[in-house]
């Protein structure tokens, strides 16, 4: 949170490297180890992977793959609003709820014959409907984020059982290729996941709008003073985070061809936190990229998936999973001061280097 | 359902200590039923407002208890008023708590935790109502409603060996998604597991995950069928997770209708029954009948009020494709 710079495209927050003077540019080894330091879950997840893959010989097989890049997705799709929430110094809480409406509205505009595409758009308006009722009362009323939030997760839920309180199902193939269905061999799912981290990312990074974010997140008021409007930009990620539940919703019901309005996103929102506090976003605002959220997302997906694989009994998997992100974000937390030591240094050898004109 | 508006606030502050225990104590032991009146004194009294405590309203069997509940109570000319413990063991405590100084006069609860609960209905009796143990026993109760987890988790088992041994060559691949959080849960999975081992002696177990959703049972498929593809049955402690084992397999290539696959659960699940309808791959439920469920919980507390020895056993049954009754279940499920 020491800066309200953006971070580059690439993922790094690239405000050492945008000061330096082009001469005095560290080498590709340096620069390589600085990335790593900046993002340290890189490293552990590589390290997992291989661990878990040597003693499974499955985690890395495509079939594997495919279904945690399944779950993945649907994180991932959240994730990335939310990861842009969390930067501007709000929350919503509500996503899991938010995913389970936008779910049974999906199921049920599609049973009532209404075609794929039209029954996406419904979930997608119903979560927006969610966010914006989430904005209102948070950047309109100036209530904090958390509680208004935490009420949406009970109220929506409750929205969600009174829309369906018997699970939908059989929405038929068409719809199902939403959830499960391919394009060039790889999940349609995967592939949304995709457009919309590349779509955050780029507003993060390389406009005005997804600067004033990390503005925003950093200091509201200086933000404010210095001509960011500190209301909307918020209000328009918190309706943006509403709708990619919707559509998570949409995509989960696809792929379990039903939707159980008791059952959809339970925890869901506790699993987005984790997977963008992992990637290392602060939760008090101001700093993280999409490629940390990515990052966040694959390595919760392939820990899950790993100890399942290694055969870890239901307990043990709890304990293991809660050490091992504890660890990570530890390790993350221990990285982010070393960078800072690495970035005074930098600067100290810049502010001794010879001008250059 | 007029009942379900009439929601108690929840007031009480609940001792921590309540919901650390989640021990086991057999839900299927000797029986108190026919056991004295509630009443302090020794007395009847007569039934007019029932309490119906089922702390699972997450599982779509809720939504069909719920609503065929409220229909046989006004048949009858008794109200019926539904606890909301969204399957929370410290919520299901508060909620009896403040119900307990309420106008009901009998309380139908199916216990998360019976331990938990003991003190509770013990108050609940010392204050003239109707303590009836919902799908096990305890020793505070004027009756129990019975139907055995632990045998119907046999039953599934059962059947899907009595498959194996006609459908398989050698010996069948088991994925066991079992429910280890809830006491009913473990009943019902080491029903599964014994039961397999003694119907299926060279079946071999290559995992047993926790999975109760269907989300969960989706993604843990997933990983299992990446290390054991050649996985031949599925049985599941929730029917519900049934259902996402399903749909992993599914995605994993299996056709529909694979003739070397069994899915089987515990619990009613329409999409279940659709499936197994169609000829596909799931071959096995067990699970009640709800109206028999609905008929006990009104009839059990009635029979209390006139000093009548009610009947306490609910019947569990196996469905499979050859079942007659397939559809009354589909109906009753909402298809």
């Amino acid at each position: 949170m020491s800066t309200a710079s953006p971070p580059a495209v690439d993922g790094t927050e690239g405000r050492t490297a945008s000061a330096a003077p082009a001469a005095a540019a560290p080498s590709p080894v340096g620069a390589a180890v600085a990335w790593l330091v900046k993002n340290p879950l890189v490293v552990l997840l590589v390290v997992m992977v291989v661990g878990i893959q040597l003693a499974t010989g499955s985690q890395l097989s495509w079939g594997n793959l495919r279904g945690v890049f399944l779950d993945a997705a649907v994180i991932a799709i959240v994730a990335a609003p939310v990861g842009m929430l969390v930067i501007s110094g709000y929350i919503d809480l509500s996503v899991g709820s938010t995913l389970a409406l936008g779910g049974v509205v999906a199921g049920k505009v599609v049973q009532s014959g209404a075609s794929p595409g039209v029954a996406v758009l419904a979930a997608v308006a119903a979560g927006a409907a969610v966010g914006v009722v989430n904005a209102v009362l948070t950047t309109v009323f100036g209530l904090s984020s958390f509680i208004v939030t935490l009420g949406m997760l009970t109220a929506v839920r409750g929205l969600a059982q009174l829309v369906t309180p018997l699970p939908l199902s059989n929405f038929g193939d068409a719809f199902g290729f939403l959830g499960i269905g391919n394009i060039a061999g790889i999940p349609l799912a995967a592939l949304i996941a995709v457009v919309v981290l590349v779509v955050a990312g780029v507003f993060l990074t390389r406009t005005p709008a997804g600067r004033h974010v990390y503005a925003i997140g950093v200091n509201r008021e200086a933000a404010f003073l210095s001509g960011v409007d500190v209301r909307r930009i918020p209000f328009l990620l918190f309706v943006a985070t509403g709708a990619a539940a919707g559509l998570a919703g949409a995509i989960t019901v696809a792929r379990l061809n039903s939707a159980p309005a008791s059952q959809l996103g339970l925890g869901f929102e506790l699993s987005v936190l984790t997977a963008v506090l992992l990637g290392g976003i602060a939760l008090t605002g101001g700093e993280g990229s999409m490629v940390g959220v990515l990052v966040g997302v694959l390595f919760l997906g392939l820990l899950r998936n790993g100890l399942t694989l290694l055969g870890v009994p239901t307990f043990w998997q709890n304990v293991a999973s809660g050490l091992a992100l504890v660890a990570a974000v530890g390790i993350a937390a221990a990285t982010h001061l070393a960078r800072g030591k690495l970035q005074a240094r930098e600067a100290r050898r810049l502010d001794d280097a010879p001008a250059t004109g | 359902m007029s009942t379900t508006g009439r929601r108690a606030t929840v007031a009480a502050v609940v001792p921590l200590t309540l919901t650390l225990t989640l021990a086991g104590c057999s839900t299927t032991t000797e029986t108190g039923t026919g056991a004295a009146p509630s009443s302090s004194d020794g007395g009847t009294t007569e039934v007019d407002t029932i309490l119906f405590d089922f702390p699972f309203t997450s599982l779509p069997i809720y939504s069909v208890l719920s609503g065929q509940l409220a229909d046989y109570a006004a048949e009858q000319g008794v109200t019926v008023e539904f606890t909301n413990d969204n399957s929370d063991l410290s919520t299901q405590v508060s909620n009896l708590t403040t119900y307990l100084n309420s106008d009901v006069d009998a309380v139908v609860s199916f216990p998360m935790d019976p331990a938990s609960v003991e003190s509770l209905a013990q108050q609940y009796m010392d204050a003239g109502k109707y303590w009836v143990t919902y799908a096990g026993d305890m020793d505070n109760q004027s009756s129990t409603l019975q139907f055995s987890f632990e045998e119907s988790g046999r039953m599934l088992a059962e059947d899907a060996a009595q498959w194996a041994a006609e459908n398989l060559d050698g010996a069948p691949k088991v994925l066991v998604l079992e429910d280890q959080l809830t006491q009913i849960g473990q009943e019902r999975t080491r029903g599964i597991v014994e039961g397999l081992a003694e119907a299926a002696p060279d079946a071999e177990i290559v995992a047993q995950q926790q999975a109760v959703t269907p989300q969960d049972a989706l993604t843990v498929t997933n990983s299992v069928l990446a290390a054991n593809p050649d996985v031949d049955i599925v049985l599941a402690a929730v029917g519900d997770a049934a259902q996402g084992a399903y749909q992993a397999l599914l995605s994993t290539g299996r056709a529909a209708d694979d003739p070397e696959t069994y899915v089987g659960g515990l619990d009613g699940n329409l999409s279940l029954f659709q499936e197994m309808q169609k000829g596909n791959m799931v071959r096995g439920v067990v699970t009640v009948k709800s109206e028999d469920i609905v008929k006990a919980t009104i009839d059990i507390p009635l029979a209390l009020g006139r000093g009548e020895e009610p009947e306490t056993d609910v019947p569990v049954y196996l469905v499979t494709p050859d079942s007659p009754d397939l559809q009354e279940y589909i109906t009753a499920f909402g298809g």
